[in-house]
């Protein structure tokens, strides 16, 4: 008897040391530049954005006037770019065979650029929901105010609680509140956003030469980047 | 003492080997339940009774019906020997294996230990979802850069992940290579995802390479792309390393006898610039009966010149891998050298195999009596040069010796000696749809190299021409071979041929091999010898991959040592698998005939006379289906085997299996398993036949955790395995409680707990309450 009950305190400790649990990546950023801070759900601490940060569920994303941030999802390489002014929030719970991605995007502007249709990805404002499979579109939230949506690419359901709408490409959401029906129109030129101003370095390379007195001259190549 | 006390273990007849002498190991080893295609089949010896120590134990297994056995490194752990087969590339069928050890002596145990490659234990596979059956490998998204994207020096993040949290992946053997060079150890990893943060990049055009692999060494999957990286300086290579240092202490009490055995050990890779080196260390607290070096180091330094040309050398122990004729999973000890290039690869190696350990002798009136034969110090020397034609041919020639030093003990048996030599080809053509392996080796053996002898009386006793004194000069000029009273000029020939081609959703293999019996290679210590035939088998996908086939046909003759003993072997069979994509039940079917026969004489007792054949057929189903969250997946297989035999009503035999199992997977990392089978199985015909019924009962849980905590993974398991056994020897029963714990994180390592309870009961005489305790840690630096 007296040995059951050890090896059942065993097993019930090996079983009870299991529960210290804390939460496991679902993203990476790939790309930081200037103020981008991301604050954890659980310690509520919060850290300067870097290449090679992971991102857990419920992780706060904010942006600077400068800051710039692309993350990735691990499970489907869903690509999420955050421009500056920005507030948002990335939630991601397991579902049967993939991830469900909800983005909360309190203001600012994003990019997202889902590739792969396995799992349910939406963009949640406070004016409304953008439902997503597959597609390439950006979404807008102003401070407090309405929200528009670019479509790019695919097609996006908007939905609220006045009504649905669905965004193709070279179209134009808006929600202007919670309470009113999401309206799609044709996009007008200038009126959405693009990486033009997300500062990327140019591309640049060298190559190297030697003649046969072993002097070396490097000649150094610039490429000019056309959209 | 062990041993004595385990005399009694003989009446487990299906769960245990049974040895009635010193040294000989005794295994404990639980049949496997049925595995569904995907999920890997958990394979574990546990050794009960050995007076050495292992060097090494290899898990050989194939499908019925494939020539030739894979095999696979089992882990040992204590004195358990474990492994796992992956089985996303096997087709449904059954699949057969047996356990080969090496002790540190050099002498080779099996399990089962008679004729282990025609009596193998087997397993079923059934044929799961669609999905499961997978040749094409795991899938790996490209996180950063973006394949031919150009990024800027100071952006550089190189990252990938696996989505599939249900793969079997090692992640010591992941590789990771940046323009060829081998950078696994700067990886970092956390669950799903592996990054690599670049300090530098020298500009301009870069290749990486990364794989994965399963925990059996099976490539998982493989990821290759290109970046450029832009705006920087050249690469100011950094000092790099990885140190992999791990402690695993094992009690065990079995049969009231307590053992302790602690092993130690720290693995080093470590880069500088274009170099890298490695070190290993292994420490064993028992140095065994054999007085053999249980300690086991090695040490490697190479330099890469380019991408594809590299010059190596390392030291301590390592083990070959040229091919199964010459030299393949043999332990040495000593140096081994060479260079790998695109046009030539050149291998050489040196050292011993064995160390010398003295017998023991009683000497009595000026005679001397071995009591105890002792181990000669055995030199071995293997070269291996390789030219490659492009990537189409390969021609390689090889030599490998083995020498027994005779005056490295007093004690000893007949020193022997061989020598190898032969050559090897492979092609690769029409995109590896088309793909030929060949090697053909001869050996000359000396089964007794103490004294020496004249070649005219070698070739007197031979009838040898006067010719081959120039070559018996050459090879004992050359130090490979001693020309006394044991030698055998006249060569053992090993061939083997195999063929691949690929193609109109056939996988076709056609095989010959012929391996002389006195043909002996000190490099394979496995070689299964004296047997000639051909080896055809087909794999057929039918119906958008829905419908696998699998049929061979095997016509071969084995036992040629014995002349008047040889026997033929016809083996054919098919096997047929439906894994539908949509959700109903898989099913797989299968039908095997062996038969084998010879005319050996039956009035001679030191021959073995065969006629017998064996029918095999199998149904086996699985269904996988939701009852609300729950997912559950239901295995149901029957199995039948009938051998009839015209020599020995004895020997007739028939086995009945029947088994079902489910396993529930929560919507919490909580799975749960429950399995019941019955299997009958009858000896021998009339009124001497025996019965026996074991009905088996098992169920485990576990919980898996990944991601607890920042890169924490938890997985606690239990497991239970009632069986009764009766209508044999002894009516008896046996319960089996296992439970463990594994835990592992980035910065502290992995520990491991295991804890095992067998009792067995209602046998008469015995009241066995055996323990085994194994723990382990494991950190990476």
């Amino acid at each position: 008897m007296k040995k059951i009950s050890i090896k059942m305190l065993i097993l019930i400790s090996l079983m009870g040391m299991a529960f210290a649990l804390q939460a496991k990546p679902v993203a990476i950023v790939i790309k930081a530049k200037g103020e981008v801070m991301i604050k954890n759900k659980t310690t509520g601490k919060s850290v300067k954005a870097r290449r090679g940060l992971r991102l857990n569920d419920g992780d706060k994303i904010s942006t600077g006037k400068k800051g710039r941030v692309a993350i990735k999802f691990i499970d489907d390489n869903s690509l999420l770019r955050i421009r500056p002014n920005s507030n948002c929030q990335i939630s991601a719970k397991k579902e049967k065979n993939s991830v469900a991605k909800n983005i909360f995007v309190e203001f600012g502007s994003i990019f997202a650029s889902i590739t792969r249709q396995r799992s349910r990805f939406r963009v949640t404002t406070p004016t409304s929901v953008a439902s997503v499979k597959g597609t390439r579109f950006w979404t807008v939230q102003e401070f407090k105010g309405k929200t528009m949506y670019f479509g790019e690419e695919g097609v996006v359901e908007l939905a609220n609680d006045s009504g649905v709408a669905l965004l193709h490409s070279g179209e134009t959401g808006i929600v202007t509140s919670k309470s009113s029906k999401p309206l799609v129109r044709k996009t007008k030129a200038g009126e959405k956003p693009d990486f033009k101003e997300d500062g990327d370095a140019p591309d640049e390379f060298e190559m190297e030469f030697e003649d046969a007195n072993g002097n070396r001259k490097v000649l150094k190549f610039k490429v000019k980047k056309t959209e | 003492m062990r041993s004595k006390l385990f005399n009694k273990a003989g009446m487990f007849l299906l769960v245990m080997s049974v040895s009635l002498f010193a040294g000989v190991p005794m295994f404990l080893h639980n049949s496997l339940q049925p595995v569904v295609t995907g999920e890997k089949a958990h394979i574990e010896f546990n050794l009960l009774s050995f007076d050495q120590d292992v060097y090494e134990a290899r898990l050989f297994y194939r499908m019925k019906g494939e020539m030739d056995y894979q095999s696979i490194p089992m882990r040992q752990e204590g004195y358990s020997l474990t492994t796992d087969i992956n089985t996303k590339r096997l087709q449904p069928g059954r699949v057969e294996y047996y356990l080969a050890m090496q002790s540190y002596s050099g002498e080779v145990y099996f399990y089962p230990a008679e004729d282990p490659q025609r009596n193998p234990l087997n397993f079923e596979v059934i044929a799961g979802e669609s999905g499961a059956y997978n040749q094409a490998g795991a899938e790996i998204l490209i996180l950063s850069p973006e394949p031919a994207d150009v990024v800027p020096q100071d952006e550089l993040l190189i990252a990938v992940s696996i989505p599939d949290e249900n793969l079997d992946i090692d992640h010591s053997r992941t590789r990771f290579l940046i323009d060829g060079v081998n950078v696994s150890q700067l990886l970092d990893r956390d669950g799903d995802l592996y990054m690599l943060v670049p300090k530098r990049m020298r500009t301009g055009n870069h290749n990486v390479e990364f794989k994965i692999f399963d925990s059996s060494g099976n490539l998982l999957g493989k990821k290759e792309w290109s970046f450029r990286v832009s705006s920087g300086m050249a690469t100011e290579a950094a000092f790099t390393s990885r140190t992999n240092i791990y402690f695993d202490n094992r009690f065990q009490d079995i049969a009231r006898v307590q053992d302790n055995y602690i092993r130690a050990g720290l693995n080093f890779d470590g880069s500088y610039k274009d170099l890298d080196m490695g070190l290993r260390l292994q420490y064993n607290s028992t140095p065994g009966y054999s007085a053999q070096n249980a300690t086991r180091y090695s040490g490697l330094l190479a330099y890469n010149f380019s991408p594809r040309t590299r010059l190596y050398i390392k030291g301590g122990d390592f083990s070959g891998n040229y091919d199964p004729l010459t030299f393949w999973n043999r332990r040495v000890l000593g140096f081994s050298g060479g260079l790998k290039s695109t046009w030539f690869d050149l291998d050489v190696s040196l050292g011993s195999t064995a160390s010398a350990v003295e017998g023991a002798a009683t000497i009595s009136g000026g005679d001397t009596t071995i009591t105890r034969y002792g181990t000669f110090k055995e030199t071995f020397l293997s070269v291996r040069p390789v030219f490659n034609f492009g990537r189409y041919v390969s021609w390689g020639l090889n030599l490998i010796n083995g020498k027994e030093d005779p005056g490295s003990i007093k004690y000893g048996a007949n020193p022997r000696e061989s020598l190898v030599m032969g050559t090897t080809l492979s092609l690769n053509l029409d995109n590896n749809r088309i793909r030929v392996k060949t090697s053909m080796q001869a050996s000359i053996n000396n089964k007794n190299a103490r004294g020496k002898v004249d070649f005219d009386t070698l070739a007197k006793k031979y009838d040898l021409p006067s010719s081959a004194k120039s070559l018996a000069d050459l090879l004992e000029s050359s130090g490979l071979l001693t020309l006394s009273q044991g030698l055998a000029p006249i060569p053992g020939l090993a061939m083997q041929v195999d063929a691949y081609f690929s193609y109109f959703n056939h996988m076709l293999r056609v095989s010959y091999k012929s391996i002389d019996a006195d043909y002996t290679t000190p490099g394979n210590p496995y070689l299964l010898k004296g047997l000639r035939g051909f080896y055809v088998a087909d794999n057929i996908r039918l119906i958008d991959n829905q419908v696998f086939m699998n049929i061979y046909f095997n016509s071969y003759t084995d036992n040629l040592s014995q002349k008047d003993a040889e026997t033929a072997n016809q083996d054919f069979g098919a096997t047929l698998s439906y894994f539908p994509n949509s959700n109903l039940p898989s099913l797989t079917l299968s039908f095997g005939n062996q038969s084998r026969s010879n005319n050996a004489d039956t009035t001679n007792s030191a021959l073995y006379p065969e006629d017998n054949s064996t029918q095999r057929i199998g149904v086996s189903s699985s269904y996988s289906f939701d009852t609300g969250a729950l997912g559950n997946t239901a295995t149901l297989s029957f199995s039948n085997f009938a051998r009839d035999d015209k020599v020995s009503l004895n020997n007739r035999s028939s086995f009945n299996v029947f088994s079902f199992g489910i396993r529930n997977r929560f919507p919490f990392p909580l799975t749960t398993r429950l399995g019941y089978s019955k299997t009958r199985s009858e000896f021998g015909a009339g009124a001497t036949a025996t019965i026996t019924d074991i009905a088996r009962y098992d169920g485990g849980v576990e919980y898996q955790f990944k991601g607890a905590g920042r890169g924490m993974e938890i997985k606690p398991f239990a497991n239970i395995i009632f069986q009764q056994i009766s209508g044999g020897a002894q009516d008896y029963n046996r319960l089996n409680y296992a439970a463990g714990v594994y835990m592992r994180s980035e910065k502290m390592g992995a520990l491991s707990l295991r804890f095992d309870y067998i009792d067995y009961s209602s046998l008469a005489g015995v009241d066995w309450k055996d323990t085994i305790i194994n723990a382990r840690y494991d950190i990476t630096l």
